[in-house]
């Protein structure tokens, strides 16, 4: 089987995920031996593994249940107003919840690494931009925005409930 | 009390950068989102009015254009062909107080509209909860101290529950994602600084579990014999500070060493070693 960067770097990701054959971690072996970019590669992915089975997922306090019970024993607030009482224990187990989401969505996002300022980001957003006028056939010349049809519907952009993603930047 | 403060120094505050930008959302649709001028040509918005549809400066003076997004914080920064902001304002670097009042200024049906809060909660992630009495149109609203420095953008909205013996009820809270966290990166972004040196050679997340960890930036890799390396750092190191800035995103990393003058000292957390200094030289 002749190997190159392309193969390489498909079983670099089963050899990391423990799925190789013996076969294929002689294969990749012989071909990192030659290959410097393919070894760091090796390094980053493990590397990456590795931290990535260290991150825990936020765990509720031990004793969230016998404090919940009391507090609604006692008609105390649960998440009250943080001013007033600091913050509430089930406020804090909730705003941990998108965060072990976000560590969990990493594992996705490893396969595409990509610096968040590189020219490669910036091409996919404004290609965002440039298909989106093409879709509203505006006039040649975009510098004039396009006329206010009175048919126009117009809104306010409503507010989402808040989301916050993890993205992993390299630099 | 603060009410008297912000009303005392109202006037301080630069809602002139404030603009309205009209995003198409469709044939015959468009919404009014708000954006910040932040120089003479860009403004900062939410990414989704920038990658949604085709965002306008409100007033037919011409289509923005999509600089850079940062997709896990939500932002976008658009540029105008033109210095046609005659009144912008830099993102502050540091954190409001606890506590501090903040003007919120937003887009309503007819123009700008302001509003009053203040901060409630510190959240792991950096960003902090914020009471208000108007909710419409302050999605992407800019928050500023009352001595008018750009504090942050609204972000989002989250709920937060209140039980008692008898009854839960929720209340709605105005998410704001402060300037500290993200001024780096507009600043690199809007001067155009490009960093031409080495990679420091790291692979990192931003890190907040809210629990007995403090958030930082989680590095997932470290190139062997890169700067990072040669100062120390090692996968699975969590970076808190950078000399007394807390470190919430990768890019405010990023951005301190591609501008730092001076020795940066790191508060890294590493497990089962604790808290040590890790220091980086100008790169």
């Amino acid at each position: 089987m002749e190997m190159n960067c392309r193969s390489a770097s498909r079983l670099i990701d089963r050899v990391v995920d423990g799925v190789a054959t013996e076969h294929e971690r002689n294969l990749l072996r012989f071909h990192i031996n030659g290959c410097p970019d393919c070894r760091r590669r090796l390094e980053l992915t493990r590397d990456i593994s590795r931290v990535m089975k260290t991150i825990s997922s936020p765990h509720p306090p031990a004793d969230l249940e016998s404090s919940v019970r009391r507090m609604l024993e006692t008609g105390a607030d649960i998440g009250s107003d943080p001013a007033a009482s600091g913050g509430g224990l089930r406020q804090r187990f909730l705003l941990g919840l998108p965060f072990a989401a976000a560590a969990a969505a990493v594992f996705l996002a490893v396969s595409t690494l990509v610096p968040a300022d590189s020219p490669a980001s910036e091409a996919r957003s404004a290609s965002v931009a440039v298909s989106g006028a093409e879709n509203l056939k505006l006039p040649g010349d975009l510098s004039i925005a396009p006329s206010k049809a009175s048919s126009e519907e117009v809104s306010l952009a409503p507010l989402a409930p808040y989301h916050r993603s993890a993205n992993i930047v390299s630099f | 009390m603060w009410q008297l403060l912000i009303l005392l120094l109202l006037g301080s505050v630069p809602d002139d950068a404030v603009v309205t930008i009209r995003v198409q959302t469709g044939v015959g649709a468009a919404q009014l989102a708000t954006a910040t001028a932040i120089s003479p040509r860009h403004v900062v918005t939410l990414a989704p009015f920038a990658t949604s549809g085709v965002p306008y400066l409100e007033g037919e003076t011409g289509v923005l254009t999509t600089e850079t997004v940062l997709p896990d914080l939500g932002l976008a920064i658009l540029s105008h062909e033109d210095a046609i902001f005659e009144t912008y304002v830099l993102p502050a670097e540091d954190l409001p107080e606890d506590s501090e009042p903040l003007v919120l200024v937003g887009q309503g049906r007819t123009g700008r509209v302001r509003t009053e809060g203040s901060i409630l909660k510190r959240q792991p992630d950096g960003t902090f909860l914020l009471s208000t009495d108007r909710l419409e149109g302050m999605m992407g609203a800019a928050a500023f101290t009352a001595d008018g420095d750009f504090a942050g953008i609204v972000t989002g909205l989250s709920t937060v529950a209140h039980a008692s013996r008898f009854s839960t009820t929720v209340s709605e809270r105005l998410v704001v994602l402060p300037s500290q966290i993200w001024q780096l990166w507009a600043r690199l972004a809007i001067f155009g600084e490009e960093y031409e040196g080495p990679s420091f050679g790291v692979t990192a997340i931003a890190y907040a579990s809210g629990g007995s960890n403090p958030s930082g930036v989680h590095l997932l890799a470290v190139e062997r014999d890169s700067p990072a390396w040669d100062c120390g750092l090692r996968p699975g190191d969590l970076i808190v500070f950078a000399d007394d800035m807390h470190i919430y995103h990768p890019l405010t990393l990023r951005g301190l060493l591609i501008t730092a003058e001076d020795t940066l000292a790191l508060s890294v957390r590493r497990a089962g070693r604790g808290d040590r200094l890790v220091r980086v030289p100008p790169q």
